[in-house]
């Protein structure tokens, strides 16, 4: 018989609110929030991950699955309380660029895994990034542009970031990067997807 | 400049659905197919374009001059050799699909209606190219835009001053050369009475581009 931790995980990964909706009082009565995030929240995100880097899913599926997360964090009022919750992200789009589709996708992950997520949102100037950085005790900066004409800018944000704070990683990510161009102004990770989002971010941290 | 205002009465929904990232082994479920279909029966389809005919002053390896400037591109120049003429042409949406987060929390939606956007404004320029053909009796080559192949993005400076100051109300960034409304594509066209290649891309020796058409 299927235990109640893959029930739960798989009505995230099929997005199958009703189900979960069902399961979430049985669920509770039995289990920890620690528990729900180590023993469902994380390996249904992980699978939604997964299957979309074999691209069996795609970033529709991801969000779906990602509404589900946070119908159960609602239901079970654990936001907040997710053992990643000690770490900050702050994400924005370079200035010159409007383009945030992909930072709002990654915003989402990140706070379906349980970060604390700063979203500074598109157009944001590279003193913006480096004030709320800093203000907000960031451990990780995420930097998105779609074009390849703000890379400069992406260059000068992530050397006024290492100025502020030397300690702060700062990833990169968009369309027009790759890891190469990445390595290449100095940012410390770049993120291909959302698909490989978590494995590159925990690289930061080892 | 010629303006002109028309609507496209069936997105299509299937392009929606590549631009989402169902075009490989990932399929949408019904769930999802319903949303894009809900959201295209919403979406208004209407769309804005213009033109401005510009003779062809002189050519040379590589290059084209014209009266606003010289289009540096080595694979636009080879298809438009024997060309007549070239079109400036600068294709928007409304703006109704976009910027959608703003106004919409379910990024799930804000998604589907961009990606709405890409195809409306996508297929804006197929209705602008065929209507073109039809009116000038011309035969007219695949949109080729600043900032892919080898045109350089500075060319959007070119087609701009072209048509006009903010044409249709589109802008662009100073240092990005980005356009809002962000669903607007700007580009040129070569024109000749006789039937040319009309694929840029198979001049270019880039295989593996994402952006390549494979069309003829």
């Amino acid at each position: 018989m299927t235990s109640l931790f893959e029930q739960v995980k798989g009505s995230i990964v099929t997005a199958d609110s009703e189900t979960l909706e069902t399961l979430i009082p049985l669920f509770r009565a039995k289990h920890s929030i620690d528990e729900m995030f180590q023993g469902v929240v994380y390996p249904a995100l992980d699978t939604l991950c997964h299957r979309l880097q074999e691209r069996t899913l795609a970033i529709p599926d991801l969000l779906m699955g990602l509404k589900a997360v946070h119908l159960l964090l609602e239901k079970t009022k654990a936001h907040g309380f997710s053992p990643m919750r000690d770490r900050c992200i702050v994400l924005g789009v370079i200035e010159g660029d409007t383009h945030d589709m992909g930072k709002n996708i990654i915003r989402d992950l990140y706070t379906g895994y349980g970060y604390r997520v700063v979203d500074l949102g598109k157009n944001v100037s590279i003193e913006t990034f480096t004030e709320r950085a800093v203000a907000e005790n960031a451990d990780v900066v995420g930097i998105s542009t779609m074009m390849s004409t703000t890379l400069t800018r992406v260059k000068e944000a992530v050397a006024s970031l290492k100025r502020a704070r030397p300690t702060i990683k700062v990833m990169t990510g968009g369309a027009f990067l790759n890891a190469k161009i990445s390595a290449d102004i100095h940012a410390d990770g770049y993120a291909e997807s959302a698909a490989t989002l978590m494995a590159n971010t925990e690289l930061l941290f080892s | 400049m010629i303006s002109i205002h028309d609507t496209i009465s069936e997105i299509d929904a299937q392009r929606v659905l590549v631009s989402l990232g169902y075009n490989g082994t990932a399929r949408p479920d019904e769930g999802i197919r319903n949303q894009v279909d809900r959201c295209i029966r919403k979406a208004s389809g209407s769309f804005r374009a213009a033109f401005k005919e510009v003779p062809v002053a002189g050519m040379e390896a590589g290059c084209i001059a014209t009266k606003y400037g010289r289009i540096q591109s080595k694979n636009f120049a080879t298809i438009a050799r024997g060309a007549e003429t070239l079109y400036f042409c600068l294709v928007t949406t409304d703006g109704d699909e976009e910027g959608a987060d703003d106004q919409c929390s379910d990024l799930l939606e804000t998604m589907v209606r961009d990606a709405i956007g890409t195809v409306l404004v996508e297929q804006g320029v197929e209705r602008l190219i065929a209507r073109m053909e039809e009116e000038t009796g011309q035969h007219l080559c695949l949109p080729f835009s600043p900032g892919y192949c080898d045109f350089a993005v500075e060319g959007q400076r070119l087609i701009f001053s072209a048509l006009a100051p903010r044409p249709l109300g589109v802008r662009f960034d100073e240092t990005s050369w980005m356009m809002t409304p962000i669903k607007s594509i700007s580009f040129i066209v070569s024109a000749g009475g006789a039937v040319m290649e009309r694929n840029p891309c198979k001049f270019c020796s880039l295989t593996r581009c994402f952006m390549r058409r494979t069309a003829s």
